[in-house]
Order: C-alpha cells, then sequence, then structure tokens
C-alpha cells in the first residue's frame, strides 16, 4: 500500500484541530499551575 | 458467543465488582457528609475506616475484578474457548482475590486497619490486612497466568503470526502488571508481614514508601489500559470503522510497559531520602509515559472523524454530529474521554517537579484520580457493563434499560463535574485530602473552604449525592441484565460483543517480541531504581517501630 | 509503521512542549534553589528530642538573612515552640517525626513536605508577606490527623 496515498485519502483535518484543543487546554492549565506556583 | 464456563466466570467477576462497586460508593456519600460536619458517625465507626473502604473497594477490588471480567470474555472471544487449565486456574485465581478481599474487609470493618489503600508504614495495621492484599495480588498473578496460559496456546496454534489486538493489548497489560506488583510483593512479603507479626522490630520507612510508589504508578496503567482497550477494539465496532491503526495502537501499549513503572518517585517528590537527581530524572521518565496518551488521543479522534464522514458528514467538524449519540455504548465511553482531557492535564501538573508543591495531599489530588480512574476508567466500565453483562447472561438490553443507562450516565456526568471541580479548586487553596471535617479553629485560611460556590466543601457534597444516586441506578441496571430482563429469543435480540477488524496487513512482527520489551522494561527500571533503593538500604537511619494511631 | 502526516504534526507540538515544561521546571529547581522539599539527612527516631537541632525546636538565627527553625512532628502535633519569623529572611525549615509520617505544610507557600521518621526534611523558603499562617498535616496519621494544625507568625 502506498503510504503517501494513504495520508491524501483520509481528510483528517478536524482531527488536527481537535487534538491541538486537547493539547491547548494541558498548557493552558500546566501554565496557570506555574504561575501560581512562582507567586506562592 | 463465547463457551458458557467462560460466561459463568466473567459473571462471577463482575458480580464480585459490583458488590464492591456498592458498599464503596456508599462509603464515599458517607464521606462527603462528614467532611461538611453534617454527619456524625456512631462510636463504632471512623471516618478513616470509611476511607480505607473507600479506596480499597473501588480503587483495588472493582477495578480488579471488572478488569478480569473484561479480559476473560475478551480472551475467550478472540482467541477462541479456554482449555480446561485456563479454566482452572481462571477460577482459583477468582477465589483467591476474593478471599484475600474478604480478609482485607473484615481488618478495615473491625478497626484493624484504619491505614488507607496506601497502607504507609509505620502506621501498622493487623498483619493479616497485609496478609489479605497480599492474597489479592497473589490471585491476580493466577489469573493473569490463566490468561498468558491461553495466549500461549494460540501463539503455538498460529504460530509467526500477530495475535488479535483484543488480546495483544491484554498480555501487555498483564506484562505491566506482573512487573509493577513484584515492588509491591517485596515490601509486604518482607517488610510489612515481618513487622506486623512481630517477627522483626523496625520497618525501613522510605524503602517501603518506595517499594509501594513502584507499584503504585503503574497501577495506575493497570486501570486506564483496559479503559483504552475498549476505546481502540470496541468503540471502531460501535461507529462501524476498522480500528485506525493496528500498528501505533500495538506500539503505544509497548511504550506503556517501558515508561509507566520506572516513575514511582513522581508521587514522592517532597519526601526526604531521595536526591533531587534521582526524583528528577523519574520526572523525564514521568514524562515519557505522556506520549502513547498522546497518540491515543489522535487515534481516537481520527477514528471518529473517518466513521463521520463515512456516514456523510462535511466540513471541518460535520462528522461530530454524525456519531452515533443514541447509542448509549458509545456516549457513555465519549464522556469518559472527554473527562480524560482535564485528567490527564492535571497528571502532567502532578509530576512537574516542583510544581508539586501546590497540589501534593490537597484536595487537588482527589479531584484528578476521580476525573482519571472515576471517570474515563469507571465510566467506560460502565459503557461497557452495559452490553457486557445482558452478552453474558443472554438476556435483552431492553429500550428502558438503555434510557436508564443514559440517566445514570448523565448524572454520573453531573456529579462528578461538580465534585471534582470544587475538589482542584479547593485544592489550590489548601484544602487537604484523607481529612475528616475540620475547622482547623476558625483560622480564616480554613474558612475559605466553605465559603463560595466552587470552592465549597458543600458542593463537594452535592456533586458526591449525586454520584451516589448515579450509583445506586448503576446497580439496579446490573440486577436487571444479570436476573431479571427477558432472555433473548431472536437473533436481533441478542447483544452482540462489539469487536473492530483491525488490519494488521503493515504491522511489523517484532512489535509482539515480548522478551525485547521486557527486557528495555527492566533495563530502565534498573536505572531509575538500583542506585537511590541501594541508598536507602545502605545509609538507612534505625528503622521505626509501629504505631497504631486510630 | 506509518504515522499520518497530522499524527507527526502533533506529536511533534506534544513532545516539544513536553520539552519545554521539564525544561522550565527543571533549570529554575536547579538554578534558582526551588527545588522541592527532601534532603538525604538520617536521624534516630527514638532519639528525636537528643539530638540536635530538635532539642531545642524552635526559631534560631543563622546569619543575618537567615533563620532556622527545627520542627518535630507527632501525632498530633507539631513541638515548635514560638514559630515567629521575619518577612523577606530566608527560613530553612528542618522538620523530623517520632512516629508516623506526617507533613508539615504551610498554606498560602511553597513550603509543603513530607515527614518521615528516621529522616530530616528540609526546605528553603522566603516569607514576603507579613500575617499569621495555617500550619497543617495534610498526610493522614491517625484520628486526631484533621486537627494536627499549628500557626506561624510571619513579622
Amino acid at each position: 500500500m502506498d503510504k503517501k496515498q494513504s495520508d491524501h485519502d483520509v481528510n483528517l483535518k478536524g482531527t488536527l484541530v481537535s487534538v491541538f484543543f486537547v493539547g491547548i487546554v494541558i498548557v493552558a492549565i500546566w501554565v496557570a499551575v506555574y504561575l501560581m506556583y512562582v507567586a506562592r | 458467543m463465547i463457551a458458557q464456563p467462560e460466561r459463568k466466570i466473567a459473571l462471577w467477576h463482575l458480580g464480585v465488582a459490583y458488590t464492591a462497586f456498592l458498599i464503596g460508593t456508599l462509603m464515599g456519600v458517607l464521606q462527603v457528609f462528614i467532611r461538611n460536619d453534617a454527619l456524625q458517625l456512631p462510636a463504632w465507626l471512623d471516618y478513616y475506616q470509611i476511607l480505607t473502604a473507600h479506596g480499597v473497594l473501588l480503587a483495588l477490588i472493582y477495578t480488579t475484578f471488572f478488569i478480569f471480567a473484561f479480559f476473560i470474555t475478551g480472551m475467550s472471544k478472540s482467541l477462541g474457548s479456554f482449555g480446561p487449565k485456563v479454566r482452572l486456574f481462571s477460577w482459583i485465581g477468582l477465589w483467591v482475590t476474593l478471599l484475600g478481599t474478604v480478609m482485607a474487609t473484615v481488618m478495615i470493618v473491625a478497626g484493624e486497619a484504619s491505614v488507607l489503600y496506601t497502607f504507609y508504614a509505620p502506621l501498622k495495621a493487623n498483619g493479616f490486612y497485609y496478609v489479605g492484599l497480599a492474597l489479592v495480588i497473589v490471585g491476580t498473578w493466577i489469573s493473569s497466568f490463566a490468561l498468558v496460559g491461553h495466549y500461549m496456546v494460540w501463539r503455538r496454534n498460529n504460530k509467526g503470526q500477530l495475535s488479535p489486538l483484543f488480546a495483544f493489548m491484554t498480555v501487555t497489560t498483564i506484562v505491566l502488571w506482573i512487573i509493577a506488583c513484584l515492588g509491591v510483593v517485596a515490601t509486604v512479603l518482607f517488610q510489612y508481614i515481618p513487622w506486623a507479626f512481630g517477627w522483626t522490630d523496625t520497618i525501613n520507612v522510605e524503602l517501603s514508601r518506595s517499594l509501594f510508589w513502584y507499584f503504585g504508578h503503574p497501577l495506575v496503567y493497570f486501570w486506564l489500559l483496559p479503559a483504552y482497550i475498549a476505546w481502540y477494539t470496541i468503540v471502531p465496532k460501535l461507529l462501524g470503522v476498522k480500528v485506525f491503526s493496528d500498528s501505533l495502537a500495538r506500539l503505544a501499549f509497548v511504550l506503556f510497559i517501558l515508561f509507566s513503572i520506572p516513575v514511582g518517585f513522581h508521587h514522592q517528590l517532597t519526601e526526604p531520602g531521595i536526591s533531587n537527581f534521582w526524583k528528577f530524572l523519574q520526572v523525564v521518565l514521568t514524562f515519557m509515559v505522556i506520549v502513547p496518551s498522546l497518540m491515543t488521543a489522535f487515534s481516537m479522534f481520527a477514528t471518529f472523524e473517518i466513521s463521520g464522514r463515512k456516514k456523510g458528514g462535511t466540513g471541518l467538524f460535520g462528522w461530530f454530529k454524525k456519531l452515533p449519540w443514541r447509542d448509549v455504548r458509545f456516549t457513555s465511553i465519549f464522556i469518559a474521554m472527554a473527562f480524560f482531557i482535564p485528567g490527564g492535564a492535571g497528571g502532567i501538573i502532578n509530576a512537574s517537579f516542583q510544581l508539586n508543591e501546590v497540589v501534593h495531599n490537597t484536595l487537588w489530588i482527589v479531584g484528578h484520580f476521580h476525573i482519571t480512574v472515576g471517570t474515563p476508567v469507571a465510566m467506560t466500565f460502565m459503557g461497557l457493563t452495559f452490553w457486557l453483562i445482558p452478552y453474558l447472561t443472554g438476556r435483552r438490553f431492553t429500550k428502558r434499560m438503555q434510557r436508564l443507562g443514559f440517566v445514570q450516565i448523565i448524572t454520573w456526568s453531573i456529579g462528578m463535574l461538580l465534585m471534582s471541580t470544587a475538589q482542584h479548586v479547593l485544592g489550590l487553596m489548601g484544602a487537604p485530602r484523607r481529612t475528616a471535617y475540620s475547622g482547623y479553629n476558625g483560622h480564616p485560611s480554613a474558612m475559605e473552604w466553605f465559603d463560595g460556590i466552587i470552592s465549597n466543601h458543600v458542593t463537594m457534597a452535592i456533586g458526591g449525592t449525586i454520584l451516589f444516586l448515579s450509583a445506586m441506578i448503576l446497580m439496579y441496571i446490573v440486577i436487571m441484565t444479570m436476573f431479571v430482563s427477558p432472555k433473548a429469543e431472536t437473533p436481533e435480540q441478542m447483544v452482540e460483543f462489539p469487536l473492530a477488524e483491525s488490519d494488521m496487513s503493515n504491522t511489523p512482527k517484532w512489535l509482539e517480541n515480548w522478551w525485547i520489551w521486557i527486557g528495555i522494561a527492566a533495563a530502565l527500571i534498573i536505572i531509575a531504581y538500583a542506585i537511590p533503593l541501594t541508598h536507602m538500604i545502605q545509609h538507612a537511619p534505625p528503622g521505626s517501630k509501629g504505631f497504631i494511631t486510630w | 509503521m506509518h504515522f499520518h502526516k497530522y499524527e507527526k504534526i502533533w506529536l511533534s507540538f506534544g513532545i516539544v512542549s513536553l520539552i519545554v515544561f521539564l525544561s522550565v521546571v527543571g533549570v529554575s529547581a536547579f538554578s534558582q534553589n526551588h527545588t522541592p522539599s527532601g534532603g538525604m539527612d538520617t536521624i534516630d527516631p527514638e532519639k528525636v528530642n537528643e539530638t540536635a537541632p530538635f532539642d531545642n525546636p524552635g526559631v534560631t538565627q543563622l546569619d543575618e538573612d537567615t533563620y532556622q527553625v527545627a520542627i518535630v512532628a507527632l501525632a498530633f502535633g507539631y513541638n515548635a515552640p514560638d514559630l515567629r519569623v521575619p518577612a523577606g529572611k530566608e527560613i530553612i525549615f528542618k522538620v523530623t517525626s517520632t512516629d508516623v509520617v506526617h507533613s508539615f505544610t504551610v498554606d498560602n507557600t511553597k513550603v509543603n513536605m513530607m515527614v518521615v521518621p528516621g529522616r530530616i526534611t528540609t526546605k528553603s523558603y522566603t516569607f514576603e508577606e507579613p500575617g499569621k499562617y495555617l500550619i497543617l498535616c495534610n498526610e493522614y496519621c491517625g484520628t486526631g490527623h484533621h486537627m494536627m494544625s499549628t500557626e506561624i507568625e510571619v513579622y
């Protein structure tokens, strides 16, 4: 199976956006608690 | 339909699991009221007994028995019927684990083991508490070896072939579990039991803690991986598609074998006796175990998108609407996955070295594990229960039970959202965990924990009460599908075991080479633990005698 | 093994983020002395009250900018008379236990440590704000655990 071909066949743009949403949640919560730590 | 002997073993496991669930959740609702000074216990019962029972019965017993029920059913379905030896040892495993459970529970009820499920020395419980817990571990090993035996028979009869994905993932989880248990077995057999029965006088406290957490961290992966198995192998079938990537699914599980264990120090970041170097090394290793979960997130969304687009969804998110929301088997697991987003994020913070000082032993930790084992894992188990029990009993999963299932998971979600949000916020404000009601003499800091809408123990209690109601609805569904619902008569009424197909044609065979993975895992464990543990033994202070402070 | 292009992007972002997190906490911990509580000192748990500095618990001034606070934790309280320290100076807490594992936790600060019998936990902290800080035990230690608390005054 041509691997590059199968990448074009399947549209995963929604997946990309969704996982980045998860990533942003992780980063945001981490930064918030980091700032809390620094402030104590 | 799997063979009747396996159905019976699996159903017995589920029966024990849900008995533990019933008692454990009852303990939980008592706890939230006690912590608000809204409930006084009779003299013969103590908060810390109830807390110990809650932890042991839900986090150790409900989980373990459910997991083996799921494994037994799935292994029979994907590899074929068990032989007589596998069946025999599966039963022996069940009985030994159950015996250990009863022994430990009797000790807790008798007030002899108010030491919580982590049983830190030098709190000294009755020796039989430790014997009970040891039997639980031994029982799970017997059940594990039975399943591995079944797998090995399949491998011999299918030389050179990759095993079905469900079986591969089950064996991975078992390998992880066996290696993980070595720590707790070492401390319980060689430290706690001799000390509790008076054969030795003192115990090396820091060593016992470190051996426990060597086990305690991979324990959470023993809980999480069966949920992931459902996410990877069951959910695509519910969506009408294949597994997104057979090889990446196996790779993720292999990474869990490698990186789940040499990381226990991240539960001990504020302790003396472990140098900053070793603590930070294990923090770095902990961060590596995040990667297979990041891979899993991608696989899950990809599976949703592919199935939604197949059903005609267009645009960036049109596929989302096409997901089978009316199927409670799916929706329950989707909600479980959603809770894991903040759950996993919180875990990353907990492991972030000095950031741990903000959250250690606060209610934040309690909030964290309720949105990891308490919902992503537990609600996945609930979503599996809805079809697993009627599948095994040959009964129907009626429309009424399905509707009730929705009520149950939605109430669990609301209850958990309220309770765990309150816990996270209270934890950041410093409220301690594992603590009965206290106003701390009216200190302004403590008064803050009973003030406000979210940052309030009262909100925690409201959430906890709703959770208990949800738990009772689940018990009703369990009893109905086990004993009461009408038997399935026609093929349409029969409940299926929704197992997705997985395309293995591009999966490298070396992924199933267990000895490589076990070898690397062992090397990492030695690197992470050999020197700090040796130091703890060679430079130990005089040990501690036992204390019974309850 | 085939990774979709988007999965490569996602995992790269993820791994880079994790490396950034580790670098931030690692550099800050080791170069700015923000490592979590700990230490490798040991002590005989049965001789705590005869062993320095716990034979004289409480506040001792070490030099112009540094104070040492020695505290003994026990079920269910802290033996540390007269906990008063100045703001803006380095306070070195040294804590041990005569019985079970406790914590020594000063609310609203970075001071949140495990206290293990046989060992001494050391934590250095500088209070910026004067006030009366709640100290409590957040490591379960027995029936009186939730009543184990005291206060430190920062002037």
